[in-house]
């Protein structure tokens, strides 16, 4: 049995301007322990995708269709407390920004402390060992309990929220775009820590990110994310040796590497599209070297088009000769 | 033929004086505190190249770009741009034409654009400031051809429209259409895609080298993406904490790494291939959030991997190892 299944979820922002379809009827499963990257631009629906799954939508958002099997029950028929019992007990995250996620005037220990208490109501001086041991865990002195936020450097920080994210033991993390804010060697070294925790605790974990070189040095499946909808997913091997879909394709060449051949690189003509009024069919289509007038009458759905090769394309099959 | 150097850089050094508030300053016998940003760097950029200043964040490589552009005095040495001394253009005038010949475009195209003027206005207004036009007819058509030139397209479309009502990538072509508009031969980019999405970061780039050929540029590419640099510049310096550590063409410093700061940086970028495993990363630490406290000796030594004894007391030289290959560290030959 997988671990989470999203069917059909629809999370959409209530805004003056009209209806942002901001995640548009997407559909994936994780199996346990496995770790799945989850790729796309700004304003993909990647983040609120995350927010979904702990039910934390911000206003004016709201969920308003789909369901989210965890463990084989539909989170999303939860009351309050269920929710609140489901979030870090089960699910826990890693926020983008760990400056503006850990508050100011509450001690790192504390902080950590807290979700312990309210989930396993220990006392406090066994949660605030954990959370040394924690702190020691993620790479950080047990003496920094007593230390607040802003007197840790930004790697610390970050270092610090996984600590907290960990706190319950999930089974799941998520992990929101955890070292876009961070220089290159201090973000190579939180990535490194992620990957070491997720063996010895045996986590399932979903990353989110927009750089898809993190992916390829950290997870197992890569599903790319665009306009709302998801495009494709399968294992990370086969989506870098050839991606199906020509998004995929066009974004895993966007990126300079800084090995082998030096290669030229192109980009996508035109800019992502609007969510409010997405255009007909395919939202690909207009930026789309290979697209026909078919892509821009029908939407295509995401389909196994190979043994757990999900794509969403009208001409995958066409383009694969075509290039 | 050797080819004529642009922008020589000597020695230059940047201190931001942080002495506390104004009464601190008065009353306080504390002694004097700097923040040395740019700490006596050197290098060249000749003519038709593209330099790169690679380096973490509070490195100094922006400061090195502002200093360049001679938007804030230094400290100590000289910017030679086209054999005369910065230092001796202090008048307005002189200012206004050294404008013509070097511009800058940066980080946030949106903090730089104004939100009052439309994109014709924004585009018109350097052009009349320099009297570059007589009439209006001439001043549209000089716009018109460099928006085209630069892919913000269809050109009726934005010229009426404000900075905020633009994306991300045609609000970056709009600050490069205003900088080359005064058909400068020298050009400071500081970070120009990394507010940038993925998709877009490329045609902004490749736009650069583009234009690079077309209006026979020379430029300085600011960045902390080794990569990036890779893509974009014929030689690059990585900068530490003030210093030059590592300078060469960019194909030679990133295929043979010498300093151990180099070393970790590139070990440390993702890359987007996942038969290739990156090593582990060879440095613990970051780097001093302190500036003003430097470690003695070689800046780098708490961190490196490699330190001896002599590290910690002598500061290394920036040495040519091989032809066009500096590196400053004692141990360049292990």
């Amino acid at each position: 049995m997988s671990l989470l299944e999203v069917k059909n979820l629809k999370t959409y922002f209530f805004t003056p301007f009209g209806k942002v379809k901001a995640v548009d009827d997407i559909s994936f499963t994780m199996k346990k322990g496995a770790s799945l990257g989850l790729a796309g631009e700004s304003g993909c629906g990647k983040t609120t995708t995350a927010y979904s799954l702990i039910n934390l939508v911000p206003l004016p958002g709201r969920i308003i269709g789909g369901e989210i099997n965890f463990k084989g029950e539909d989170i999303l028929q939860y009351n309050d407390k269920q929710t609140k019992d489901l979030r870090w007990k089960e699910i826990s995250m890693v926020f983008q920004g760990a400056m503006a996620s850990l508050n100011p005037l509450f001690k790192i220990g504390n902080q950590i402390a807290e979700p312990i208490i309210y989930h396993e109501q220990i006392d406090k001086n066994d949660a605030m060992d954990r959370a040394r041991e924690l702190l020691e865990l993620v790479g950080i002195e047990q003496s920094r309990v007593d230390n607040y936020p802003w007197e840790l450097s930004g790697g610390m920080r970050q270092r610090a929220m996984i600590a907290m994210a960990l706190a319950c033991y999930p089974t799941l993390l998520i992990a929101d775009e955890p070292t876009t804010a961070l220089d290159v060697i201090v973000s190579a070294q939180v990535m490194d820590l992620i990957k070491d925790l997720r063996k010895k605790l045996d986590l399932s974990m979903l990353l989110i990110t927009h750089d898809i070189s993190v992916i390829a040095q950290t997870c197992d499946e890569l599903a790319i994310m665009y306009a709302g909808k998801l495009v494709e997913k399968t294992d990370v091997p086969s989506i870098f040796d050839n991606p199906l879909h020509p998004y995929s394709h066009a974004l895993i060449r966007a990126f300079p590497s800084i090995k082998g051949d030096k290669k030229q690189l192109t980009g996508i003509d035109g800019n992502p599209s609007d969510l409010i009024d997405p255009p007909p069919g395919c939202r690909f289509a207009p930026r789309c070297p290979f697209a026909k007038s078919v892509c821009s009458q029908e939407d295509p759905l995401l389909e196994e088009v190979r043994n757990g090769h999900y794509v969403a394309c009208h001409r995958w099959e066409d383009i694969q000769n075509e290039r | 033929m050797e080819r004529k150097i642009k922008v020589s850089v000597q020695n230059l050094e940047k201190y931001f004086d942080i002495r506390g508030g104004f009464l601190e300053s008065i009353f306080s016998r504390s002694e004097q505190r700097y923040l040395k940003a740019v700490d006596g760097i050197s290098f060249d950029i000749k003519e038709g190249e593209i330099f790169g200043l690679v380096g973490e964040s509070g490195c100094g490589k922006t400061t090195t770009g502002r200093l360049i552009m001679n938007t804030i005095k230094p400290t100590g040495g000289k910017i030679i741009f086209e054999g005369e001394d910065l230092a001796n253009k202090k008048t307005n005038e002189e200012q206004k034409a050294l404008a013509l010949k070097m511009q800058m475009i940066f980080q946030d195209p949106y903090e730089y654009l104004s939100p009052w003027l439309n994109i014709k206005n924004t585009l018109g207004e350097p052009l009349r400031i320099h009297e570059l036009v007589q009439t209006e007819e001439e001043e549209l058509e000089t716009i018109t051809k460099m928006m085209e030139t630069v892919g913000l397209t269809p050109v009726e479309m934005i010229l009426p429209k404000y900075s905020y009502e633009l994306s991300g990538g045609q609000r970056q072509r709009v600050l490069i259409a205003r900088a080359l508009l005064l058909d400068p031969s020298f050009l400071v980019a500081d970070e120009p895609v990394s507010m940038l999405d993925v998709s877009i970061r490329v045609g902004i780039l490749n736009l650069l080298l583009d234009l690079k050929e077309k209006f026979n540029l020379t430029g300085l590419f600011i960045t902390h993406d080794i990569a990036v640099s890779r893509y974009m510049c014929d030689r690059i310096g990585v900068m530490y904490l003030g210093k030059i550590v590592e300078m060469g063409p960019a194909e030679k410093i990133i295929s043979n790494p010498i300093h151990p700061y180099t070393k970790a940086l590139i070990t440390a970028v993702p890359v987007p291939d996942p038969k290739i495993e990156i090593g582990d990363i060879p440095i613990e630490g970051r780097i001093p959030s302190n500036a003003m406290d430097l470690p003695t000796g070689c800046r780098f030594h708490p961190r490196c991997p490699v330190a001896k004894e002599g590290c910690k007391d002598k500061e290394p030289e920036l040495v040519e190892i091989e032809p066009d290959h500096f590196v400053s560290c004692h141990f360049n030959n292990d």
